[in-house]
């Protein structure tokens, strides 16, 4: 397979190994013309071969360390390979580092410009196109003060509206986009799609197998430098996530997909939540110990982001120290202002828990729907009492043991989408004759 | 392969003249400093190398003249020695540009060059006024001054290179090149004519790379008759040799500097 004007991109026998610390000679061999040798090292990624035709979208996902974010690296150019090589046709921005490059000391509009000469336009270009920079942004008046001025948000604004205004062919993306405010974001997804259409190729690497199929065609998953799947996302995706669901070991965060999603609550059994991420305060008579707090999606995986409609598991595993005969398991939640918007526990959801002897364990999963708040941030506070639901004493408490996000898609005011509004309308004209719409 | 190089130079002239004006962001007069400060540094220099422990350019030179024969040499000199100086930190100092898509790492020394000789250009320009101002008279070849200054940021912009790619690897450069410019100032005709130097012995000017700049600078400057087809070959041998050796270097070291900034 040759190169064809039809790829954006083509990787041939491509590999890269980070160097060991090198010595003084291989630096003094290098510039007196020495050739460096085989590289030793750590083996990062490859040998990888494949073409990525112009137009088509690729997610690259893979664990920490799988060599995503190394080929990516290699595809911008940031990085030499040891071996083989990636060609990259046409006009290229990487949203990779995007505040890199802002200097404090100038004005959103003369940063702009850099940015923009950095991601491809020429100086011209950008001249006519700062407008099109100062609307995208949103920035407004602060576009023409000084950086140091702005949050770390608006940076980043200002610089993926750059980027995208020196309209490239090619968008390399490291993660979704986490910039600015939810409406910003969408915005930016909005965009993206707009490039896409117009023909943009896109390279995503991601841990978010749902940004994976909304936004690509096609999808790699590289374990350990090697390809180990390739092919339509959900697909890919399917795959990777059952892997991931065998080797709990290494758990991040994953959305469900489809079968795998069925595949695993099938094969699920309750796991115990191993360690409290965070105690704010604690209380209680100490009869028994919460060890564990887990907030997981229905994989068993933990998560740290919550989307309306996800099922998501709470899962809280105690400790007994004392005998309790009448243990009551439970959690409150709070929003990020400390409000308590809801709070359960195992009696009140009709579970009669086991009476418990000193050195039991017992694990309490609550399984539920995420409901649609708007985002924002949430804590959920796990709790073990000993009694009934209107007498009983608190063993432990801690507060705020999980922060966790909720992300809502559709931008949003107040604290919640109302469900299933319905919206009619009737429109009676004032100049013409009156008609019902 | 032509797109890239475009794209460099649009790099290096948008960079350059960031740098330019980003040194003046915040100061009270703005590019004024540029030609201020120039004017502080001939004053001290003047009053200590005039007054304090005088040298002699030549017998009956006056104070005025030592002025502009210091202010010739310095404005030379300052072009080299910013650029240089800054060097060994150079890629680190900016590691946020290195680790950038398709950022080419030769615009960082470029650029650097391609300021000091804007700020240069300016001094040159105060030169001219002064001579104006105290009625000393201007030589036509004052004109051919900013090509010398060309000169002079080539070889800058080469040993800045070198020194850049070494500088990622070798952490005491930073702390070495103080000592060493200060030599290089010393060993330069700046203070005092070549002649002087050449007195200790005539190769500390031949395989000095920038004495023949200096000399060529201050002879269109102020001395038209002075202009030597010797020095002017050395000095376009000297950049050249420079040049290609900034590029071998960092064609080299490049593949090297990506891992390690």
């Amino acid at each position: 397979m040759s190169g064809s004007a039809d790829n954006a991109i083509e990787v041939r026998g491509l590999a890269k190994t980070y160097p060991a610390d090198r010595g003084l000679g291989d630096w003094l061999g290098a510039l007196l013309g020495r050739p460096t040798g085989a590289s030793v090292g750590r083996p990062a990624l490859g040998p990888l071969d494949f073409d990525l035709p112009r137009g088509s979208s690729l997610a690259l996902v893979g664990r920490n360390g799988s060599g995503k974010t190394t080929l990516l690296r290699l595809i911008a150019g940031i990085l030499d390979p040891s071996r083989g090589s990636v060609r990259v046709h046409g006009q290229m921005a990487a949203l990779l580092d995007l505040g890199a490059g802002v200097d404090p000391e100038f004005s959103g509009a003369e940063n702009a410009r850099l940015l923009g000469v950095l991601s491809g336009a020429t100086r011209r270009q950008m001249g006519a196109r700062i407008e099109e920079v100062r609307e995208f942004s949103g920035l407004g008046e602060a576009f023409d003060d000084p950086v140091r001025s702005y949050s770390s948000g608006m940076v980043l604004r200002l610089a993926f509206s750059a980027a995208v205004t020196a309209a490239p062919q090619l968008i390399l993306i490291d993660e979704v986009l986490a910039v600015g405010d939810a409406f910003f974001q969408q915005r930016c997804l909005r965009k993206i799609r707009q490039l896409q259409r117009d023909g943009c190729t896109i390279v995503l690497v991601t841990h978010d197998p749902a940004a994976a199929i909304a936004f690509c065609d096609r999808a790699i998953w590289l374990e350990r430098g090697r390809v180990a799947a390739e092919g339509e996302p959900a697909k890919v995706m399917r795959e990777y996530l059952g892997a991931r669901f065998d080797d709990s070991a290494s758990l991040e965060s994953a959305v469900h997909v489809g079968s795998a999603a069925e595949r695993a609550i099938e094969n699920s059994r309750l796991v115990p939540a191993d360690g409290i991420p965070h105690i704010d305060h604690r209380y209680g008579d100490s009869k028994a110990r919460i060890e564990g707090v887990a907030l997981r999606d229905e994989l068993g995986v933990a998560v740290g982001e919550a989307r309306p409609g996800q099922n998501l598991r709470v899962v809280v595993t105690i400790r007994c120290l004392e005998p309790i005969a009448h243990p009551l398991v439970g959690f409150s939640l709070r929003d990020r202002l400390g409000e308590i918007i809801s709070a359960t526990n195992s009696l009140h959801e009709g579970t009669l828990l086991p009476a418990l002897e000193p050195g039991d364990r017992l694990s309490v999963e609550f399984s539920l729907v995420w409901p649609p708040f708007a985002s924002g941030a949430f804590s959920i506070s796990p709790a073990i009492a000993n009694g009934s639901l209107d007498d009983h004493r608190m063993s432990d408490w801690i507060d705020n043991a999980i922060v966790f996000e909720t992300i809502h898609p559709a931008a949003q005011y107040g604290r919640f989408r109302l469900p299933d509004v319905r919206v009619e309308m009737a429109v009676e004209r004032a100049n013409r004759d009156s008609t019902l719409a | 392969m032509g797109s890239d190089l475009a794209r460099s130079v649009e790099i290096v002239i948008t960079l350059a003249q960031r740098e330019f004006l980003g040194r003046y962001r915040g100061s009270l007069m703005g590019p004024a400093t540029a030609a201020l400060v120039p004017l502080l540094f001939l004053a001290t220099y003047t009053f200590v190398f005039s007054t304090l422990i005088p040298i002699h350019i030549r017998p009956e030179a006056g104070r005025t003249e030592y002025a502009f024969f210091l202010f010739a040499g310095l404005l030379g000199w300052n072009l080299f020695s910013e650029t240089t100086a800054r060097a060994p930190k150079l890629y680190s100092h900016s590691a946020h540009f290195v680790r950038r898509a398709l950022f080419p790492t030769l615009a960082l020394p470029l650029a650097g060059s391609l300021s000091a000789l804007y700020q240069a250009l300016i001094w040159w320009a105060a030169f001219l006024l002064a001579r104006l101002v105290s009625g000393s008279g201007l030589e036509t070849s004052v004109l051919l001054a900013p090509l010398v200054l060309v000169a002079i940021a080539v070889l800058a912009a080469g040993f800045s290179t070198l020194i850049a790619g070494i500088g990622v690897f070798v952490g005491d450069l930073s702390e070495l090149i103080g000592p060493l410019l200060a030599l290089g100032f010393f060993l330069s005709p700046v203070l005092y004519a070549a002649d002087r130097i050449a007195e200790i012995s005539p190769w500390l000017i031949r395989l000095n790379p920038i004495a023949s700049h200096l000399e060529l600078l201050r002879a269109t400057l102020l001395e038209p008759a002075s202009i030597s087809l010797a020095a002017l070959v050395a000095a376009v041998a000297w950049s050249g040799a420079a040049a290609l050796l900034g590029y071998v270097s960092h064609r080299r070291l490049r593949p090297l500097i990506a891992d390690r900034v």
